[in-house]
């Protein structure tokens, strides 16, 4: 039989798929002799089994708990519902991955009227016990009944008014006696039904909201964007109570063994007396340092420091903890290893090393790559974030912080933006497309309507390292007019908006910024990884910019050049319309002519910035109709330069459609048909690979050309047939020697399927 | 020689991903990272029938993926030699290059 509930002296560390982070860590702390109440997890395979039963604790499950109960009971030598010594304890959540959004804790669960008042007589503590009662009737009727906090928090006000009292802590037993039986009304009315008395269902009721909490909207999005896919289950720990609130020898605290946002090595946390589990992070009363705790609890103290260094030195990373003080005995309720800032996260890995805990590989093990991307981009800054509330959130689709006024066209970007103006704009749109290109890059960020995370305007920011929120879809886009709604306001070109690009929030307004810092352990963190890594890493860059911003940031060569942008820049697109809409082989060399300085010229520029690493250039790729004018005015302009009617230049155009561009004439297909297009292009990549090498004799320049969408091997020597003979003739004439690669990329399923053929002809040419 | 994955239209998913997301067919953004099943199989098998062919070929993987961590992973263990991202994701990958090194080494 499947065993489906574990004490915590059964289990270890690492059982977190079975028992989630916060039971194995429990039953890790109590494996090695730390103060922890004990108590026992239900697992993530009884949450998984709840949802197969259709949302219920199967009969087999229940009764595995109740085993527990008893074994728990024996073990505290309390029991629930007892008249003479009963058992409290705490239900809390508990993923394999820390997971905000879930049910959280409730505290006090096996309280009701008989117990509160053996518990008031016992401990001579009637306040106390009073106090706990209502807490638990409040988290109760939250979480599990989801009856909102408000009504409560109202009913406390109230009460705290009528006493003439500012904290919670003024209110006496009567007070909170008289609170609790308010909550039990208020409760009774909501729900229609009686406040559970038996400890049982009311632990059952707890255990249910545990698992259904795991498929709430917000534990959803949080999945979705954390990669935990929703298979895993969340466990479920039941715990004896330890009490922060039974008077000033008591209190509780969150601690952590080192600074989350620094990295520093210290304690770190806060603590407050005579408080009980959220009191702390809630806000009530402003909680005190954790070093203050030295003064109050010296003992508790001493031993918390101890356990610190105990668990440090047994994860051997920073610890994140939540702890009680009872009576000046400490009990220690989580550790886990504590979420940090990248900064902070190298920093840590690079101590931890110099500490002897940790070598090198595991510390590069330690960081999670995604956030370095924080630390290379401007940000806003923190506190002035936290005063402001959002007014949307689209997608996080590329890193950073930016402010700026509202333009929604890429031309008014332009005019007024980086290059024109200098005024920070942020372009705004349904969404982008290549025409958008040079308006994107004059704009401070990039805010979308449409389009996912790999949208055009995501991927293009992300590569031009602009900040973009995309695919907003609460805005309300009224592009010819120039303005969109929002949040209920309307908001014109030239109002300011800031949006981060690593949040998706969007704030009215400006909002400040500051600088990415690049502290020193980033680079000796990268220094690590290079050592350790196999895999080459290269970039995707178009533009001399990008490539240099890459090669700053250590990529070790191009590894997709699209060349498209270099035939849409505006010296070069009058051209390439005319090429295209040319009858005969010759005029259309005659158009290509004048584009080939032009594009032998980036190249060059991109083979500087590179610095002599490897550069993969991929020939012209889409449609032809993507580059041929829509508007009759260029068309017009367009029939002049050719001597042709415009009706002529029109049928072109139309004549350019296609029922499915993607798949249509596009890739090697151009080349195959205007093999005079590869054969410019073919020249001014290696004539642009000789002037540089002839600029740096310590550089060794292989160019790499790129043929694309090949699917049949024909195509693609037929192709490569035209770059060799031109490539061999450009080199002769030159009287040089060089080196240069020919290969394609595998993008259709037929070239997957094929790529043992298509191999043959990839060369390395001499 | 290069890799590329293709499954739908980036531009117009939109359209359907929240029905997707809503109703647990997708759990997250299908186009973060490599569809390892589908697309990675591909990617295997023109791995392999391309070095069998030509053992001293270079491999690399452009595109998205090739800045994400999980993605990186599976190509070093498919053998590619290089993976190339947009310019701000570089440190990433070399980081998670690095990562996906020493998980294969201790495995």
């Amino acid at each position: 039989m499947k065993k489906y509930v574990y004490l915590f002296t059964e289990g270890n560390a690492n059982m977190r798929e079975l028992l989630g982070g916060k039971g194995a860590n429990l039953a890790e702390m109590t494996n090695i002799g730390l103060p922890v109440p004990q108590g026992f997890t239900i697992t993530t395979e009884a949450c998984t089994k709840y949802y197969e039963d259709g949302r219920e604790i199967s009969k087999e499950i229940q009764a595995e708990i109740d085993k527990n109960i008893k074994e728990m009971e024996k073990i505290t030598g309390k029991k629930f519902g007892d008249k003479e010594n009963p058992l409290l304890v705490s239900v809390r959540s508990g993923a394999r991955a820390s997971m905000p959004g879930m049910m959280d804790t409730i505290l006090n669960l096996g309280l009701n009227e008989e117990v509160v008042e053996v518990l008031a007589k016992k401990s001579n503590n009637p306040r106390w016990a009073w106090d706990c009662y209502r807490r638990f009737i409040q988290m109760y009727s939250d979480v599990v009944m989801e009856v909102g906090k408000k009504y409560f928090e109202e009913l406390i006000d109230k009460m705290k008014a009528k006493k003439g009292v500012k904290q919670d802590v003024e209110l006496d037993a009567d007070d909170l006696k008289e609170l609790a039986m308010e909550f039990k009304k208020e409760y009774k009315t909501k729900i229609g039904k009686d406040f559970p008395t038996d400890p049982k269902e009311q632990l059952m009721g707890a255990i249910k909201a545990v698992f259904r909490s795991w498929d709430n909207p917000r534990a959803n999005v949080y999945r979705r964007d954390n990669d935990i896919p929703y298979s895993w289950g969340t466990a479920v720990n039941v715990q004896a109570m330890a009490f922060g609130n039974m008077g000033d020898d008591c209190g509780t605290g969150v601690a952590f063994t080192r600074d989350p946002a620094t990295g520093e090595k210290g304690l770190f946390g806060e603590f407050l007396t005579n408080a009980q589990g959220e009191d702390v992070v809630a806000g009530v009363r402003t909680p005190m340092h954790i070093t203050e705790m030295e003064e109050k609890f010296p003992e508790a103290f001493k031993d918390f420091k101890k356990v610190c260094k105990i668990l440090e030195e047994h994860y051997r990373d920073m610890q994140d903890m939540e702890f009680t003080v009872e009576h000046g005995k400490l009990y220690m309720l989580q550790t886990r290893n504590g979420k940090r800032t990248a900064q902070a996260a190298l920093k840590i890995a690079c101590d931890l090393v110099d500490e002897g805990m940790r070598s090198e590989e595991e510390a590069v093990l330690m960081i999670d790559p995604r956030n370095l991307d924080t630390l290379l981009h401007p940000q806003f800054d923190a506190k002035a974030v936290k005063a402001i509330k959002p007014i949307g959130k689209g997608l996080g689709a590329s890193p950073g912080a930016a402010s700026g006024k509202i333009v929604f066209t890429a031309d008014d970007a332009e005019k007024q933006g980086i290059g024109g103006k200098g005024e920070k704009v942020i372009l705004v749109r349904l969404e982008t497309s290549p025409e958008d290109i040079t308006g994107m890059k004059a704009a401070q960020g990039i805010l979308t309507v449409r389009g996912g995370m790999t949208s055009h305007a995501a991927v293009v920011a992300r590569g031009m390292g602009t900040c973009c929120v995309s695919g907003c879809g609460d805005i309300a886009m009224d592009e010819k007019n120039k303005k969109f709604t929002l949040a209920g306001k309307t908001f014109h070109e030239g109002d300011v908006i800031s949006i981060d690009g690593s949040t998706g929030n969007i704030y009215d307004g400006e909002v400040p910024t500051v600088d990415a810092k690049i502290a020193g352990e980033f680079g000796r963190v990268m220094e690590w990884a290079d050592k350790y890594r196999r895999l080459s890493v290269r970039t995707n860059a178009d533009t001399p910019k990008d490539a240099k911003k890459a090669r700053e940031l250590g990529a070790e060569g191009i590894g997709l050049c699209r060349t498209e942008h270099m035939f849409f820049a505006p010296d070069r697109i009058a051209a390439f319309r005319e090429m295209i809409c040319s009858d005969t082989v010759e005029a259309r060399k005659k158009a290509l002519d004048k584009i080939l300085p032009f594009q032998q010229g980036d190249f060059e520029q991109l083979y500087e910035a590179l610095e002599g690493t490897p550069v993969v250039i991929r020939y012209l790729d889409p449609p032809l109709h993507e580059f041929v004018p829509t508007e009759e005015k260029e068309q017009k302009l367009l029939a002049k330069n050719l001597g042709k009617s415009l009706k002529e230049i029109q049928d072109i155009v139309a004549s350019l459609h296609e029922f499915n561009p993607m798949m249509g004439h596009r890739g090697c297909r151009l080349a195959v048909t205007y093999p005079e297009i590869a054969e410019m292009q073919t020249r001014a990549v290696i004539r642009a690979a000789i002037n540089v090498q002839k600029k740096h004799k310590d550089w060794n320049m292989v160019p790499e050309i790129m043929i694309p969408l090949v699917g049949e091997i024909k195509e693609l020597k037929y192709v490569k047939d035209v770059v060799v003979k031109t490539a061999d003739e450009e080199i002769a004439n030159a009287k040089v020697k060089m080196h240069y690669q020919v290969g394609t990329m595998i993008e259709i399923p037929r070239a997957a399927l094929t790529a043992d053929e298509i191999a043959k002809e990839a060369i390395l040419k001499r | 020689m290069k890799l590329l994955k293709k499954r739908f239209s980036r531009d117009d998913a939109g359209k359907f991903l929240p029905a997707y997301y809503d109703k647990k067919i997708y759990e997250e953004d299908p186009f973060k990272t490599l569809d390892q099943k589908g697309v990675g199989k591909l990617i295997k098998m023109a791995v392999e029938l391309g070095k069998k062919e030509r053992p001293d070929i270079t491999l690399g993987v452009c595109g998205e993926t090739g800045g994400d961590p999980k993605s990186i992973e599976f190509y070093n263990n498919v053998g590619l030699d290089y993976v190339s991202c947009s310019p701000f994701r570089v440190p990433v990958a070399r980081l998670a290059a690095a990562q996906a090194a020493i998980k294969a080494k201790k495995n």
